[in-house]
This record gives C-alpha cells, structure tokens and sequence, in this order.
C-alpha cells in the first residue's frame, strides 16, 4: 500500500513541477531514497511500472540514489550505519538512537522537454 | 487514483465521507461524499496531447532541474496549518495508533467516561466503513465526527483539516483521533497532532514493535493493552516493554487492561500530565522528533 502511495506522490509533483516549467514530458527523474523509509523496492517497481502509465513520466528513466540508514547514539554519540531501527550501537551496545539519515523521500532533479 | 496513498478515492462509492454522527442516528443516514480539495488525485493532471509537441521544434531541448521536493510535502504542509490551529485554540491532540482489533474503541470509550479533564472532548474516528465505531462513542456523549476513508488505508492531514470544520472545538478542549487500524501507513502521516499513542494488545506477540518499527519508533507513549488476557496467552511482557524500547523513545509502556479497569489510572495521569502543559512546549517536542 505503501509503495502506491509514494510513487503516486512522486509523480504528481513531478508533473506539476513540469507544468510550471511549461513542458509535456518527463525524461528522465532522480530520486533520492532512504532505506529506512520501509520500502519494499519489489512493490515499488510494480507501483512504478503500473502508476506511470497515461502520464507524462511513462516513458521516463527512474534513477534511485538510495540513502544508507545512520544513527547517532544518544548514549556514547558514536554514528554507526543501521539497517534497521531495532539495531544496537556497535559502541555501548545502547538501542537509544537518533536516526539521522535514511529517512530522506525526495525527488531530486527531473530531465523535461 | 488518490496522490497520496493509492486509494481509488475519487469513486463514487469509495469517496472519503466526513460526519457528524449523533446516537440516534441510523446507519449511513445522510451518507453523502465530501470533496477534499486539498486531496489532490493524479488523475486529474492534464494530459497534454503528444502530437502537440511537434509544433514546438525550438522547445524541444531537454532541460534539467534540480529539485529538493519531499516526497510528503503535501501532508506535512497540512498537518503544520493543523497544528497551528490546534496551538491557536489552546487544544491537546491524541492520535491513537494500533492493528486492528487491539482495542483502541475500548480504550477510548472508558477514557471519555472516566477521565475527567474539565474541558471539552472530541473523537473523530477514522475508519474504513462504518460509523459502528463512531456510535459507540456518541453514546458517551461526546460529539464525534466519522471519517470513512473507503479502501485508503490511513488517515491524512487535510481529511482531519475537513473534519475540523464540522468539529468546530471549542477553544482549550481535547481531541482524540482514532486513526484507521493499521500499523503500517498511518506512522508516515502526521496530522497535527500533539502526541501519537501506540497501542498493542497482549494477544499480538510480544515482537509486534520489531515487526512494525516505524510505527512505534514515531510514537510517544505505548500502550500495552488486554491483559487481563494474560494467563491465557503466550505473552512476555518484559520482552515485549524491551523490544519497544529497542525501536522508539516512547516516555513510557503502561500495561492496561481497558475492559477490566486495570492500569487506566496511569493512563490517565499521563493525559492530565500532556493538559498541563503548555501547547508551545509540546510543539517544540514534535519539532524536534
């Protein structure tokens, strides 16, 4: 569900960003992804695949930076990679954390004509 | 195709309906759609015709933006006007969050007759179909407003916005929203509100939090509900307050039982501890989550 939810996102304001640049097609998209944002990267090649179509972005390239998850401990303040939320501080061993990136859903630059 | 979530909202029979629902009031009595304006469908994206390009041979270069656009800004924007309403009329926001079944209706019937925070209450209830819900608490007496989000899986900020305006709260009153029962969707949308409340119930598993992080990681106090259900189920509950703790910063886990009357009372302190404070604190709280 989720997956739909974002790609039918990312392409509304997608199209609208190509509107107010007075363009009729989308080329090309960069997408920045965190991996900690939950997507199941199956389900959103399927949402993709199936939501572009009739729009302007049906036959656009998708190119997806995808963010590693990082977390700062709040305990001993070591940053450390996480892959999920549930993950320990290699440190301390704390579960206390701030996530600081792999959160990131953003569309970073777009490729109109 | 809705924008936001995929739901197919824009159908006649699946739109978001928003009502006010009073206890006598029969089922889907004056059920009429409401269009949200600010939900904008893909749909409705002009489709220029391809051929038209042609006549353009000078335009056809391609040209590339650079863009810093949040994927969710269209909610995020919603929930910060709804969280400006809330702080301008001085209220306290709950968004209830839970799977289906765990007794969030429960809970919050007994919380509205008993807690007695000498300001106004209201409910909006989220849920797919039905108003079953929303009668339950008109009973009460508390003045509720139904939202049917027809196959969306979630609530989002510009339906509670809709939902405000039939509300109309008083100025220094509390709102709960019981959101769609769901763990998944609903801990990407923030509404406006003030505090998330997590609930799971004993008869979940224990590792309900590491399945479903995201949803406990963005809440501020869990709920661990039914235990008067404990002897007969398989149920840790040390194992199962660590593992929330592994995923989120919650401010604490209280056991509760909400048919049996046990643990509510915490419960309770910790909403009259949330009315005490001033709205601004709380604000700058979820800011900086």
């Amino acid at each position: 569900m989720h997956e739909l939810s974002l790609v039918c996102g990312i392409i509304d304001a997608a199209c609208e960003v190509m509107q107010n640049n007075g363009a009729t097609q989308i080329e090309e998209i960069e997408l920045e992804i965190g991996l900690l944002t939950g997507i199941e990267w199956e389900a959103f090649d399927l949402a993709w695949q199936t939501a572009r179509r009739n729009t302007p972005l049906a036959a656009a390239s998708c190119h997806i930076a995808k963010k590693e998850g990082r977390a700062e401990c709040l305990e001993c303040g070591r940053l450390y990679s996480v892959v999920s939320l549930a993950d320990v501080c290699p440190e301390c061993r704390s579960y206390f954390k701030n996530i600081v990136s792999g959160e990131e859903l953003r569309i970073t630059a777009l490729v109109v004509k | 195709m809705c924008a936001t979530c995929g739901c197919s909202a824009q159908d006649g029979n699946n739109s978001v309906t928003i009502r006010l629902v009073k206890p006598g009031l029969q089922h889907f009595q004056n059920l009429k759609p409401v269009q949200n304006e600010d939900h904008l469908h893909a749909d409705e994206h002009p489709h220029k015709h391809p051929d038209h390009t042609n006549q353009h041979q000078h335009n056809e270069g391609n040209k590339k933006i650079s863009l810093e656009i949040d994927v969710l800004a269209q909610n995020k924007l919603a929930a910060v006007r709804n969280r400006g309403f809330f702080e301008g009329r001085n209220m306290k926001v709950i968004n209830l969050v839970s799977s289906p079944g765990s007794g969030k209706t429960t809970l919050l019937e007994k919380t509205l007759v008993q807690w007695k925070p000498g300001v106004p209450v209201y409910v909006i209830e989220g849920d797919q179909q039905t108003d079953n819900d929303a009668r339950r608490i008109a009973k009460t007496g508390v003045k509720v407003v139904q939202i049917n989000t027809g196959t969306g899986c979630h609530l989002d900020a510009p339906m509670i916005s809709n939902a405000l305006h039939e509300l109309n709260p008083e100025f220094g009153s509390v709102l709960f929203i019981e959101n769609v029962g769901n763990l998944v969707c609903p801990a990407m949308f923030d509404l406006g509100e003030q505090a998330r409340v997590v609930i799971m119930s004993v008869t979940e598993g224990e590792d309900k939090p590491l399945k479903y992080p995201h949803m406990f990681h963005s809440s501020d106090i869990c709920l661990i509900n039914k235990t008067d259900l404990l002897p007969y189920v398989d149920f840790d509950m040390d194992k199962a307050i660590s593992y929330v703790y592994r995923v989120s910063h919650v401010q604490d886990c209280l056991p509760v039982s909400a048919t049996k009357n046990t643990g509510l009372e915490n419960w309770y302190r910790w909403l009259s501890n949330l009315l005490a404070q001033n709205s601004s604190q709380v604000t700058a709280k979820v800011q900086a989550l």
